[in-house]
């Protein structure tokens, strides 16, 4: 099961809030979302949703357009928007029981589907209690268990985590684990970017409605930098290391912090095995010779502006 | 699973959604409670006093606190429980709550008739707790039992449509701001309608149906009404549901077929009256009618998109003939305009070929009225594309396309309106100067039907490419795929 986005744009007025997004993704990916604020994340996860309409541009679910057929796509795809439910006059158990029968669930069927929501999502002990008595947590999680009431391939979230305490994430988290390993493809949209990164398996980044970035955490922390961080430790010697790496190729900046030499290193991995090689022929003992690991966060602040539309 | 779980399980999969939601929400709030405790008290001690009274003041004691409970009723069931039912209905479409329901797989025509028929529970729950009073008015004195029943059945109707009105309001509030102007509007209306019919009913229930309704032949008046309202209320259902589809759906094709079919089915009756009291005047009244709505039809048209949406790409038929059809049905400024022309050129030629072909009093007034109503079409259109370009041309970035109609508003009083005050200026009250005005042209005849024209093909002439462009879309949309 594969959702792809092609050349997707949406404008409203003169504003373009989405401008040629592009990318796709499978059934027990979870993929971040990532953009500064009025980016276009909620336009596009709204018009996956099929609660707004694209400008122009393709989005398909298994080869189905959802541009043209939305009602098919609807089968597909489940949403948990950013806000959470206001029906504050109903119980949890009557809400999802609301939405059993708008997706058309016969009678039978709601009653276990919904009692195994509730026990899935940890909603059974408080499945009478009115909405709006609930924390912000538990309003998330009949949200998400709302979202889930028609089996969708794909879940998309857009801020799941915000406003929920430390717990509640981690219990978040849980479920987008559990919920991948089924098979569900996960679109999540967060500000929180080293949670992210631990639960995604790619990400998306964009800013002014276009995709700055899309692949695997890996690729995206990564590839494509102009320079990485390399951090060298010798035994001893350390005068001598540092004069014999201000004279090879692709080292720049290089900056000593205590026995540990920091730089940065423009060139292949191939091109930092030959420096290990010279480094050692030349008599220097190193005890480490690694590349410092970049994280989402320092990729996104690298590649966005924090421009706004 | 027992026999009878199972039955319960089929008829449970039988009620709408939004019935279910609706009757939880409502049973639990305080409101429908609060309504029918305070109004049965009422009604008690309406009936109590009436009870002590009886003999001493009045012979029509009876129909006295009947008119007074029907008036309760009526202020509950017409004015109360829909304005209620819309009011909540647009806090819902304005909070975005419904919003998610879009995305499962009910469709606007059930949510609409969902939120009709909770609000018709109410309103049939309300009147089961006052009819028994109502009828026990019959022991005093003065009451026609008989129209008693016809005041209810005649309430229930009223009620109906009111119920549909605050619906189709509610579904017009897209932002806080249309919110307060439906409201406002719907709330006025129904209030304003309230005192009117109220008034009417007096008259039944004081005089009786013989009386009131007598002279225009009974059964032929009350099918009329019951027809025309049941029509009313379905192409409000179709309305409302339209309002609330995504922007990229066929809103209009619903619209457009059941005005048509309302068009056909209002000209029979107002036929079938004008051949009953031989005069032409139903027709003329018939004809102003549909003036109206599609005056109301134009300020619909010129809020709608001007290029063709993929979901209505994707359901235009392969042939011209039905490309030519869904150009003027479905969604699109410039398909409306081209229907309002449509419609107004076959009001204006049944009128004419009744003038011609009958022998019914008032004949004459039909020629000068189907020239009034062409010469008032003609302006309507022609200030209608003068918003568009206007909209088009100066503030597209100002006004959202779906607000035009309130720019073709501000041309139809601007050019109705303004020459009056420029007159008044001038110390002028000169014909010509008034002539902008349709109301006034309309009824200048053989120059004001001229002036109308040349109106229209002024406002056709900036658009001619635009209105061009969206006919080839609807023509060769989607060609190169098939």
């Amino acid at each position: 099961m594969m959702l792809s986005v092609e050349n997707l744009c949406k404008n409203f007025g003169e504003t373009q809030a989405v401008r040629g997004l592009s990318f796709s993704l499978s059934g027990g990916d979870i993929t971040g979302f990532v953009g500064p604020n009025g980016a276009g994340k909620t336009t596009t996860m709204r018009i996956l949703a099929t609660i707004e309409d694209a400008s122009s541009g393709q989005v398909e679910i298994d080869g189905q357009s959802i541009i043209t057929h939305p009602e098919r796509a609807r089968e597909l795809v489940g949403f948990v928007p950013d806000s959470l439910p206001l029906h504050s006059d109903m119980s949890v158990h009557e809400y999802l029981d609301f939405f059993a029968r708008a997706y058309g669930i016969k009678a039978e069927r709601r009653r276990s589907l919904i009692e195994d929501l509730e026990e899935f999502t940890n909603l059974t002990g408080i499945r009478e209690k009115l909405i709006v008595a609930l924390s912000k947590g538990m309003k998330q999680r009949v949200s998400i268990a709302r979202a889930l009431i028609n089996d969708p391939k794909f879940l998309l979230m857009d801020e799941p985590a915000a406003g929920l305490d430390p717990r509640a994430r981690i219990e978040l988290r849980e479920l987008l684990r559990v919920l991948s390993r089924q098979g569900k493809g996960i679109l999540i949209s967060s500000h929180i970017l080293s949670e992210l990164s631990e639960i995604c398996t790619s990400t998306l980044i964009i800013e002014q409605g276009r995709m700055l970035k899309f692949g695997t955490i890996e690729e995206v922390t990564n590839h494509d930098q102009p320079t990485r961080k390399l951090i060298i430790r010798p035994l001893n010697d350390p005068e001598g290391l540092s004069r014999f790496l201000v004279l090879e190729p692709g080292v720049e900046n290089l900056v000593a912090n205590g026995k540990t030499f920091e730089c940065d290193f423009a060139g292949s991995d191939e091109d930092a095995a030959e420096i290990v090689a010279r480094a050692l022929a030349a008599g220097h003992r190193l005890v480490e010779f690694k590349f410092r690991q970049q994280n989402l966060e320092s990729v996104f602040m690298t590649i966005t502006r924090g421009e706004v539309q | 699973m027992s026999s009878f779980q199972h039955v319960f399980d089929r008829c449970d999969d039988l009620l709408n959604p939004i019935i279910v939601k609706e009757l939880r929400q409502v049973v639990r709030g305080r409101f429908f409670w609060g309504v029918l405790i305070l109004f049965l008290i009422f009604q008690c001690l309406v009936l109590s006093f009436s009870i002590a009274e009886k003999g001493m003041t009045s012979r029509h004691v009876g129909a006295e606190a009947l008119e007074f409970l029907f008036g309760i009723l009526f202020f509950a069931s017409y004015v109360l429980i829909p304005v209620f039912n819309g009011m909540k209905f647009a806090k819902e479409q304005t909070e975005g709550t419904d919003e998610l329901l879009f995305i499962t797989t009910i469709t606007p025509e059930k949510i609409i008739m969902g939120k009709f028929a909770a609000g018709m529970v109410f309103i049939l729950l309300i009147f089961s707790a006052f009819s028994p009073f109502m009828f026990m008015t019959f022991f005093l004195s003065g009451v026609d039992l008989s129209m008693t029943l016809l005041a209810l059945l005649a309430g229930l109707l009223f009620s109906s449509i009111g119920a549909m009105v605050q619906i189709c309001c509610a579904a017009l509030s897209q932002d806080t701001h249309s919110q307060q102007f439906f409201r406002g509007a719907g709330i006025f209306l129904q209030v304003t309608t309230y005192f009117s019919l109220m008034g009417m009913g007096s008259e039944i229930m004081r005089y009786g149906g013989v009386r009131f309704a007598g002279f225009v032949g009974g059964p032929g008046l009350y099918s009329s009404i019951l027809i025309m309202s049941l029509f009313l209320i379905y192409f409000l259902f179709k309305a409302a549901a339209a309002v609330i589809q995504p922007t990229g759906a066929d809103r209009m094709r619903p619209v457009r077929l059941t005005v048509t079919g309302g068009w056909l089915l209002t000209l029979v009756i107002a036929i079938y009256w004008a051949f009953e009291f031989s005069s032409a005047r139903f027709i003329i009244l018939w004809g102003g009618i549909v003036c109206a709505a599609l005056v109301v039809m134009t300020m619909v048209t010129v809020s709608e998109r001007d290029s063709i949406s993929e979901r209505v790409a994707r359901d235009l038929p392969a042939g011209p003939t039905g490309r030519r059809l869904a150009f003027i049905l479905s969604s699109g400024a410039a398909g409306g305009m081209a229907w309002v022309a449509l419609m107004t050129a076959f009001t204006v030629l049944v009128v004419n070929v009744f003038a011609g072909t009958t022998k019914v009093l008032y004949r004459g007034d039909l020629n000068e009225a189907s020239i009034a109503m062409l010469t008032f079409m003609s302006f309507t259109l022609g200030y209608g594309l003068f918003a568009v370009f206007i909209r088009r041309a100066f503030f597209s970035s100002l006004v959202d396309t779906r607000n035009n109609w309130v720019v073709m508003l501000l041309v139809f009083v601007g050019f109705s309106v303004l020459p009056m005050l420029l007159g008044v200026f001038v110390g002028s009250n000169s014909d010509l100067i008034m002539m902008g005005n349709p109301f006034v042209a309309s009824a200048k005849l053989a120059e004001g039907v001229l002036v109308g024209i040349g109106v229209l093909f002024a406002g056709l002439l900036p658009n001619f490419l635009w209105l061009k462009r969206q006919a080839r879309e609807f023509l060769t949309a989607g060609q190169s795929d098939r």
